[in-house]
């Protein structure tokens, strides 16, 4: 090998590595690691937090703004990473939202409620438009008595990120005058090309009215079910809403097309007091 | 010239080599349609006519060492042939980069050199495997980097994107470390300003010390060292902690704010900074320092003050340490 190292002891080869092949190694990494790469020496920090690095982990195609989303616009590539993977941003109508997975950078959405299709959502006896202040979004739908429960929605394949395993989760909460949600479970289906994957649920918060002190099953609401394995029950976000998964889908290279999205509980109970604020449709994590 | 032109596309009936010369002066031959896989020696022989003997030899870029000439060339020797299945050639890829870290390096250098892209590639590659998913203390072991990075540029939190409680306690010590290097820095203004006063009350602890000489004798050169420390940034009356102190194995009685009458604030700061200044003893934060740096520091430290103070109270819920607390509390 030869002596030509400058410094004493093992020669750190890697600080002779040009810039732009450290920016390269480190681009074929993930957001975590060049966040971790910048803080091993200053060379690293600069191949680290250049453009060259987070350009590939920002999606090359981004679908259209609302306006004034972006502003004051991000001065580096690292900056508009790390703002789109810290809250979501709002796309061209105001209907959907956008944010960046923070470990894969995979385009996520959230598709409100007005930009769902909510059966019987426009007559006023059934359901009605409440406003929201804790959500990108300005409304979200009230159910007020239905026989017939039925959500849809559909977002583009191509809006996603190749290569992804994607799941789609109903975002609500329950009223406290809430009744029927649990007396049958409802069914969910996320279908993509030819493949379909359908869900169980269980559309009551669990936690309302219960009695901590109690042991055994869980009763629900008024309902008091045991709820088979089977069927999902609802999750609490960090935004204090409910979640359920709905089914997932692979978003293979080139399987363009649309992610159909259903929700259906059409039985004979009267039901009322769901509040939906959208679907969410993410990467699906292997501990969900 | 047009005899090397000639030799160039005669047909293979005889082997043609092509003479490379690296930076170090070694000469050697390859194979012609070996060399001709890199693009920047296909250029040089057919823009320039170079390499077609010995004295002629194609002048080899400086990144590009013998060893990973060698190493180049077998890659292209291998690649070259064109009937070689997908899984032959990504199976030798793969053991191709199963070399150490410097060879790995000086490999990919000399690839970029030779402007050789599915070998860079390649190379990028493995070294993303290896950055991959480590601290930067493990990254710094690994590629035997020195630890240069100034307190304030490791200071700087780590983005926590899975919400791992590792970072999490990181980001608060950070956090705290951050105020300190804050307070710090307060201190050396008012310092300026309370010259001699500090002078004063240095002399009388040197005095305490002295006076006390018998239980410390052989500790005498460590509290030297810390006072001279203390002079060097505050000119303040240390203040005694068993935890630290017993840290460096002195068991120093220093007398605990022996000039309190002078500056409590600063004061009551100087306990912070000792109490926490003791794991970074090895850290040159003070001693070594030139001007130039110092002063970088300084801008470094004003601006996280800045960015402190605007999320100043996000940290006080996060610092949880109970010491903190007091003397933040006494403070506040």
């Amino acid at each position: 090998m030869e002596t030509t190292a400058t410094e004493s002891g093992p020669a750190c080869e890697i600080a002779r590595l040009p810039e732009d092949l450290l920016s390269e190694s480190i681009a074929r990494t993930a957001p975590r690691d060049a966040c971790r790469a910048a803080a091993v020496s200053p060379a690293f920090r600069a191949a680290a937090d250049s453009d060259a690095v987070w350009a590939c982990f920002v999606p090359r195609d981004l679908p259209p703004l609302a306006d004034g989303q972006l502003s004051p616009a991000p001065p580096s590539k690292k900056a508009l990473f790390m703002r789109l993977s810290d809250s979501p941003v709002l796309l061209a109508a105001g209907l959907t939202s956008m944010w960046l997975d923070r470990e894969t950078g995979a385009k996520c959405y959230m598709l409100s409620a007005r930009a769902l299709c909510v059966i019987w959502g426009d007559t006023p006896q059934y359901w009605r438009w409440i406003p929201l202040t804790d959500s990108s979004f300005s409304e979200a739908a009230e159910l007020l008595h239905v026989w017939w429960l039925e959500i849809r929605g559909n977002i583009d394949s191509k809006m996603l990120s190749q290569n992804s395993a994607y799941a789609a989760y109903i975002v609500f909460k329950v009223a406290r005058g809430a009744y029927g949600l649990d007396s049958r479970f409802a069914e969910t289906s996320v279908s993509l090309g030819g493949s379909e994957s359908t869900r169980q649920v269980c559309l009551d918060d669990l936690n309302r009215g219960y009695d901590e002190s109690r042991r055994g099953p869980r009763p629900i609401g008024r309902g008091r079910i045991e709820i088979p394995p089977n069927v999902l029950v609802p999750r609490e976000r960090a935004d204090s809403w409910l979640e359920l998964e709905m089914g997932e889908f692979q978003n293979a290279e080139g399987e363009d097309g649309e992610v159909s999205i259903r929700l259906m509980q059409t039985s004979s109970t009267v039901k009322s007091g769901l509040i939906v604020q959208g679907i969410e449709i993410r990467p699906k994590k292997q501990d969900r | 010239m047009s005899e090397s032109e000639l030799a160039v596309i005669k047909p293979e009936a005889l082997k043609t080599y092509i003479w490379l010369q690296c930076f170090d002066g070694s000469i050697q031959q390859v194979e012609e349609e070996v060399a001709m896989f890199c693009p920047m020696i296909c250029r040089e022989i057919v823009k320039n006519g170079t390499g077609s003997s010995k004295n002629h030899a194609i002048v080899l870029p400086e990144r590009v060492n013998p060893a990973s000439l060698s190493l180049i060339l077998d890659y292209c020797r291998f690649h070259q042939v064109p009937g070689r299945s997908n899984k032959e050639r990504k199976s030798f890829d793969e053991k191709f980069v199963r070399i150490d870290t410097e060879k790995l390096c000086k490999l990919a250098s000399a690839a970029l050199g030779l402007q050789l892209r599915p070998l860079v590639d390649l190379t990028c590659g493995a070294l993303a495997r290896i950055i991959g998913g480590k601290t930067p203390d493990e990254v710094r072991d690994i590629f035997h980097l020195p630890d240069d990075l100034t307190e304030e540029e490791k200071l700087e939190p780590l983005k926590n994107i899975n919400d791992d409680p590792t970072i999490r306690l990181l980001n608060r010590l950070y956090a705290k470390k951050r105020k300190e290097l804050q307070e710090r820095q307060k201190l050396k203004d008012v310092q300026t300003q309370e010259e001699q006063k500090d002078e004063r009350s240095l002399d009388e602890l040197l005095c305490f010390i002295n006076g006390d000489g018998g239980s410390r004798g052989g500790k005498a050169s460590k509290s030297k060292k810390k006072n001279k420390r203390r002079k060097d940034q505050a000119k303040n009356p240390t203040k005694a902690n068993s935890e630290p102190v017993n840290k460096e194995g002195a068991g120093c009685v220093v007398p605990r704010k022996a000039d309190s009458g002078n500056i409590s604030g600063p004061c009551q700061r100087q306990d912070l900074q000792d109490d926490i200044e003791y794991p970074f003893d090895d850290a040159d934060l003070d001693d070594g320092l030139d001007p130039a740096m110092r002063e970088e520091i300084d801008r470094e430290v004003a601006d996280f003050a800045m960015k402190l103070n605007l999320v100043w109270p996000e940290r006080m819920l996060l610092g949880q340490d109970q010491r903190m607390e007091s003397h933040v509390g006494a403070r506040w």
